[in-house]
């Protein structure tokens, strides 16, 4: 075997490999060829890194040093000065936001430094699609100590010790849920992976496929012997190609090599597995419409109990957890539930991966250990707000999770603290926001997402996001009547309260949160018809000061219904019954001008209402 | 075992659900997508309770029953809760009416308006007043619906046969979606979009008929709202008294409940008590029994041919002019027909009238056509008792099910409909027929044979299942197969099925008999049978088919006469009368048919809606169907044209004052009937002979000898009595998708 001096790890998740990835793997392999260093350097291309925002990434094992935004012009300088010259090159390095020195190593990138990988802790060092390489760092160790050193009830204890809780959103204790499953007569038993993650802006699941698609599959191989299932299914939702080739290539690896399928490791212990893709409904996350999904049937949830574990696919007793959760279990058995369950708080053990988006500087995906503040992760990790806005609300769980302010940054990320402060763990999306975002605005925006996934089948969630988008669009329209809270906070926990499944129990958690913690911003809505946030257009006017203006034509230009008029040097006006709030004129006119402003309430009013003035110069 | 409702201790056993427990004590928990027969399925959520020591709210109808549960229905959040989800399902429901003050009085003035087109408030709607959320919504109480009214768009579908379809009045509780796959295992109807966008549909929108219906109606009997409606029922007012049937179109029996307004049959709808059907019908069942009582066919007076011509006259001068040309005859010059849609009463008294009166031939009857017929005779020969009792319920509990090329949802629809009920809890269902037929589409396992290969089929089968067993037998050969077009592996799979799925049901009709051949096919289905322990029910379709075959019974026949005939006594409709066919002909029928013109004295019979009358189905159950309206026109019972023909001619042992005396008459004379004797007979019936056995008893491999060939003669099973259905109703024409030859 060929040992080569240094390895180029490009990141190839799905988030570098829409930013040309692929093509700078090509570039690199073509570049290193040309400088006759094909037996110095190897070209690797590995799972997500988690730093999307950054990519396409590279990283230069072993020295550390990270790479990022490359693109394939860069090839030739960077391969001449790192790896014939031996210079690292500075001007591709990661510059901290507000910070003039490039960090060098990823270690010391404070995006990286804080968090703790469990789940993630092949990504961005093995290539996914080998095998070989998941086993050299102790892949599937795990597996073969459960078929040769425990029994079915010693698995289940272990997991139970550890203190796992399910990583779908619940948190239902994975331990518990097995042993339900194992005391279970029927047969056949069955095993899922639920992968149709589908939260807006959430890709932990997609960034575990594929960048570690064995470990899912050795913890599921783990949990059948568990329980004693012999077939499972891996539903993965068809927005996620790369996971479900890099999934299938696993699948075919891991048979080949004798760890699924008949007599495994030649325990006599028998297992395979089935990738179902499914069609991209966000309520066949749901476990019950997932299997519903499986079944062939439309995906609708059923009233539990009685649960999965009991009465699950075709009836029959079946263990269904998430991508994450399975992503776990290897490392459980390999180290040990006590070492599991060190880390985290009392009742939350472990690590969770979350997807950091919104107004964040370093957005991307992390894992960091339970019990961590928010502040952490904003400030630590996320790098705080970019720009010079201030920091508003973090949107915790998806769109049914719920926003926490400012107050709570204090707050640690735990299953009890969230539900608590209003939101839940959810899969693990996190969306910052920041003051220019309008909570009205939001909670409508998922209100609208809920009712549009809502599947139909219970009439509290069918027909109350319905209607709470429709008393959240009147008070974004400044059209609310004072008892509009009122009425929708009644709303919303009748659909909370009466849902048949979680995404109509949790749908109104938007609407609940923003009510508690942003009361006076729904009021401002309604009583002053003002949006404080400017953001909803039916309350705000865009309005040109001619002491700024310098008459340069960009926001007429700009005006896609030529609302703007004014001639060169002279001072533009917006017709405001012409205008249709799109924004164009704000965001054109110059920074050192920034002529047009934003107004609501009273002064928007008066300003929409006053005759246009052209008199002067 | 009990479950503390409100405070209240409520008995229950078994498993059933809060809400069933509440409903059996007629306590009142308002739901709406639940509904006897479907499983659990929790939608509509209004009927969520507490039950302490659990957190959030459970739905009753999901929830098992559990000794000791304490349930509140009545806590003040629990009342807002209901209160909330009601307004949101009626913020998409019209709903103007629901909540309006001059509710009552609209309803005295108002009752006709629901001619309209689009139903915009409930005096507007065709189920005003058997609607469920109208029912909810006076039990909840609500004085307003605080949001605005969101009509579903789309139009009401009108281009189906009898089911017309508006969306804008459901609400999605899906009983129509589970009833169809789950019950009638069609599954034509299903949810289309998702969401708020939500509605009930087919697939592609196709039209009913497009999309595989069978317009048994089982949907619009479950839809709790005018969604789903009977076409013609919006020209109807609500019926004012109701009355309880046999279905007399095919040989299951069911139950119907018969809706009358003004004495007068406007609707029908299955009865959920009828021990065959429980609950289920077909189109014929549910659409067809008004138009077939009052159709413009239907015969009201009776008359005599005089000067050529067939004249209206009275019963006694009718009567008269019978009995006299009838006496004029000479013992066994004098043919009878009857029909196995007659009731026992009628064919009772006919038989005798005919050996008595008439001193005539055995009575001829279409029960000598019939599986039942073939399968008792062929037993018989080989000496055994082979039973024909069976219970249709019990087919849901088979491990194994075999039909021969029966098309179910046509012939036998309950029986399908228990078909479907055994394949839903895991049975293997059979196919084996020369055609591929709807209900073939949910055989697990489908075997093409050609006319004729029935018996080498069976052989293969049985020497089979011999091997499996150990057992030397010579091979019928895979050659012998070869013609038969049917693997070795399939053969296996097959006896795999039969051997290990119990009980065993081997559904033979008339298919099997025209296909698969006669005598040797039977012989080899019955030895078969007995090697997996199965059972052959055989499935008729005459509504009383068993009855006439135990009277005919009752009656043996001298020896043939051999006088010729010149008198003809049809009691119901027969093969066409070629033109000379007799000197005299009395024509006994309800409807006109293309023998009535040649008749010399027409008597008009009722329908058995309009008379009681005894009634032995398929399962060998006999029950009477009670009068559900007056006789039509002048019509009168069978068994009362011929007690009073009796009387004219001079005989008054046949004088029977009520259909109970003839009753009494039958129980005594024939032994399968004895049980009726007993003054009250349960409403689910009496077996005759014997109580079923299940799965039955075993037959033994029956020996052959020589016998008639036997037969099951297939019938239209559209004909009632001489009116065929399909050729005079346009919508079941429709259905059937056939032509009217007349038109």
């Amino acid at each position: 075997m060929k040992h080569h001096r240094t390895h180029l790890l490009v990141c190839a998740g799905t988030g570098c490999v829409s930013c040309g990835a692929f093509t700078l793997k090509e570039a690199l392999e073509k570049e290193i060829a040309r400088r006759g260093l094909q037996d110095e350097a190897l070209v690797v291309a590995t799972g997500c890194n988690g730093f999307c925002e950054r990519g396409p990434i590279v990283m230069v094992h072993p020295e550390g040093i990270f790479y990022q935004r490359l693109t394939p012009e860069d090839v030739p300088f960077l391969v001449e000065e790192h790896f014939l010259k031996g210079r690292p090159v500075q001007k591709f390095m990661y510059v901290p936001p507000a910070e003039a020195e490039p960090v060098p190593k990823m270690a010391d990138i404070d995006f990286f430094k804080h968090q703790r990988l469990i789940v993630l802790r092949n990504r961005g060092r093995i290539d996914p699609e080998r095998i070989e390489e998941y086993i050299a760092y102790d892949g599937y160790e795990g597996l073969a100590k459960v078929l040769t050193e425990m029994t079915p009830e010693a698995i289940i204890a272990e997991i139970a010790d550890s203190g796992l809780r399910g990583r779908g959103g619940a948190g239902f204790p994975t331990g518990r849920k097995w042993a339900l499953c194992r005391q279970e007569k029927a047969e056949p038993k069955y095993i899922i992976c639920n992968g149709d993650e589908g939260d807006p802006g959430a890709f932990m699941d997609r960034s575990i496929l594929e960048a570690d698609p064995h470990a899912v599959l050795e913890g599921m191989v783990i949990g059948a012997r568990a329980i004693g299932a012999q077939k499972g299914f891996l539903y993965i939702r068809d927005e996620y190609p790369l996971a479900v080739q890099r999934m299938g290539i696993a699948i075919g690896q891991a048979r080949e090599l004798g760890l699924l399928g008949q007599d495994i490791l030649g325990t006599g212990f028998d297992f395979d597995l089935e990738i179902v893709r499914g069609a991209g409904a966000f309520v066949s996350g749901e476990e019950t419409a997932l299997i519903a999904s499986i079944e062939g049937q439309r995906a609708y949830p059923r009233q539990r109990p009685p649960y999965p574990a009991q009465h699950g696919l075709w009836g029959q007793p079946t263990v269904i957890n998430n991508v994450e959760t399975w992503a776990n279990v290897p490392s459980i058995i390999r180290r040990g539930a006590a070492w599991f369950a060190g880390l985290g708080t009392e009742t939350s053990k472990g690590t969770k991966v979350f997807s950091l988006v919104g107004k964040i500087n370093n957005t991307g995906l992390v894992e960091v250990p339970m019990g961590i503040r928010l502040q952490e992760i904003i400030y630590g990790i996320g790098g705080g707000i970019p720009g010079d806005r201030e920091f508003k609300a973090i949107q915790i769980g998806g769109p049914s999770g719920g926003c926490i302010p400012r107050d709570l940054l204090d707050l640690p990320v735990d299953y009890e603290s969230l539900t608590e402060a209003g939101a839940m763990m959810g899969s693990g999306g996190m969306i910052v926001m920041d003051e220019d975002t309008c909570m009205v605005d939001i909670a409508l925006y998922f209100l609208r997402f809920t009712q549009e996934e809502s599947c139909g089948k219970c009439s509290p969630c069918r027909l109350g996001t319905r209607q709470m988008a429709g008393i959240l669009a009147r008070i974004a329209a400044g059209e609310g009547p004072e008892d509009d809270l009122e009425k929708l906070q009644e709303l919303a926990l009748t659909v909370k309260r009466g849902a048949l499944c979680g995404l109509g129990q949790t749908a109104p958690n938007p609407v609940l949160s923003t009510l508690r913690y942003f009361r006076e911003e729904y009021e401002a809505h309604i009583r002053d018809r003002r949006c404080p946030a400017l953001v909803c257009k039916n309350l705000i006017t865009y309005f040109i000061e001619p002491e700024k203006c310098v008459g340069c034509l960009l926001c007429i230009k700009a005006c896609p219904v030529d609302a703007v008029s004014g001639q060169r040097k002279k001072v533009h006006v917006i017709d405001q019954a012409a205008c249709i709030k799109c924004g164009a004129c704000f965001n054109v006119c110059p920074s050192k001008v920034r002529a047009v402003s934003k107004y609501t309430g009273e002064k928007g009013r008066a300003l929409a209402a006053r005759a246009p003035d052209t008199s002067r110069p | 075992m009990n479950i503390i409702l409100n405070g209240r201790p409520l008995v229950f056993e078994g498993r059933p659900t809060i809400l069933e427990v509440a409903k059996a004590h007629e306590v009142l928990i308002p739901s709406l997508c639940e509904h006897p027969g479907l499983e659990p399925y929790g939608a509509c959520r209004l009927c969520l309770v507490e039950i302490k020591g659990r957190t959030g709210y459970a739905p009753a109808c999901t929830t098992f029953a559990e000794e000791g549960l304490e349930v509140r229905t009545d806590s003040p959040e629990l009342q807002s809760l209901r209160r909330g989800i009601l307004e949101l399902i009626l913020a998409e429901h019209p709903h103007a009416c629901l909540i309006c003050e001059e509710k009552s009085s609209c309803d005295d003035y108002k009752s006709t308006i629901r001619k309209t087109g689009e139903p915009t408030g409930c005096v507007l709607c065709s189920a005003n007043g058997r609607c469920e959320l109208q029912k909810i919504v006076e039990a909840v109480g609500l004085e307003r619906i605080p949001y605005p009214a969101l009509r579903r768009e789309g139009e009401i579908r009108r281009d189906d046969p009898f089911i017309d379809r508006d969306n804008s009045l459901c609400i999605l509780c899906g009983r129509c979606v589970r009833i169809c796959s789950e019950v009638r295992g069609a599954a034509v109807l299903t949810f289309v979009s998702r969401g708020s966008e939500t509605v009930i549909g087919t697939a592609m929108d196709r039209r009913l008929i497009d999309s595989g219906c069978r317009f048994c109606g089982a949907c619009v009997d479950v839809c709790p709202t005018g969604s789903l409606a009977e076409r013609g029922v919006r020209y109807e007012l609500l019926p004012d008294a109701e009355a309880k049937a046999l279905c007399p179109f095919c040989g299951q029996g069911c139950g119907l409940k018969v809706g009358l307004r003004d004495g007068r049959i406007i609707g029908a709808v299955p009865d959920p008590e009828g021990a065959a059907n429980r609950g289920q019908a077909c189109v014929k069942g549910r659409f067809l029994v008004k138009s077939a009582v009052h159709h413009p066919r239907r015969l009201l007076q009776p008359k005599i041919r005089r000067n050529g011509r067939l004249e209206a006259v009275s019963w006694d001068d009718a009567l008269t002019f019978a009995a006299e040309r009838l006496a004029a005859l000479d013992d066994g010059q004098t043919a009878v027909t009857a029909s196995a849609q007659s009731s026992c009463e009628d064919l009772f008294v006919l038989h005798r009238f005919a050996k008595e009166v008439l001193k005539a031939r055995p009575v001829t009857g279409p029960w000598t056509d019939s599986a039942a017929f073939s399968l008792r005779a062929l037993g018989r020969e080989a000496g055994h008792s082979v039973p024909l009792n069976f219970r249709i319920s019990d087919v849901g509990r088979a491990g194994a099910i075999v039909v021969f090329g029966e098309d179910l949802p046509l012939t036998q629809p309950i029986v399908g409909v228990e078909v479907n009920r055994a394949v839903r809890n895991g049975a293997t269902f059979i196919h084996i027929g020369t055609k591929d037929l709807t209900t073939s589409a949910r055989a697990s396992l489908k075997v093409e044979l050609s006319a004729g290969q029935g018996k080498a089929f069976l052989k293969a089968l049985t020497v089979t299942l011999l091997k499996g067993q150990g057992q030397d037998v010579r091979v019928a050969g895979p050659k012998k197969l070869q013609p038969i077009g049917l693997s070795r592996e399939k053969l296996l799979e097959i006896a795999r099925a039969l051997e290990t799925r119990k009980p065993v049901l081997f559904l033979i009709g008339p298919a099997f008999f025209e296909a698969f051949g006669g005598r040797a096919a039977l012989i080899e289905l019955l030895s078969l049978a007995g090697l997996t322990d199965g059972r052959v029910i055989a499935l008729d379709g005459e509504a009383n088919g068993r009855g006439g075959l135990e009277i005919a019974g009752a009656f043996p026949g001298t020896s043939p006469s051999r006088r010729k005939v010149r008198a003809l006594y049809l009691a119901g409709p027969s093969a066409k009368l070629e033109p000379g066919a007799a000197e005299f002909v009395v024509f006994q029928g309800s409807y006109e048919d293309e023998n009535t013109a040649s008749a010399d004295v027409v008597f008009p019979e009722t329908t058995s809606f309009e008379s009681d009358g005894t009634f032995v189905n398929i399962e060998g159950r006999a029950r009477t169907s009670a009068k559900a309206v007056e006789p039509q026109g002048e019509a009168r019972p069978g068994w009362r044209i011929l007690a009073d023909l009796a009387e004219k001619t001079g005989r008054t042992e046949m004088a029977y004052a009520s259909i109970e005396d003839v009753r009494k008459d039958l129980a005594g004379s024939v032994a399968a009937f004895s049980g009726l004797s007993t003054p009250s007979v349960p409403a689910e019936g009496l077996f005759l002979g014997e109580e079923p056995a299940w799965p039955g008893a075993v037959i033994g491999k029956a020996a052959a000898r020589k016998a008639p060939s036997p037969a099951a003669v297939p019938r239209d099973p559209d004909d009632y009595k001489g009116l065929n259905l399909a050729l005079e109703h346009k919508s079941l024409k429709l259905v059937r998708g056939r032509r009217c030859p007349r038109s």
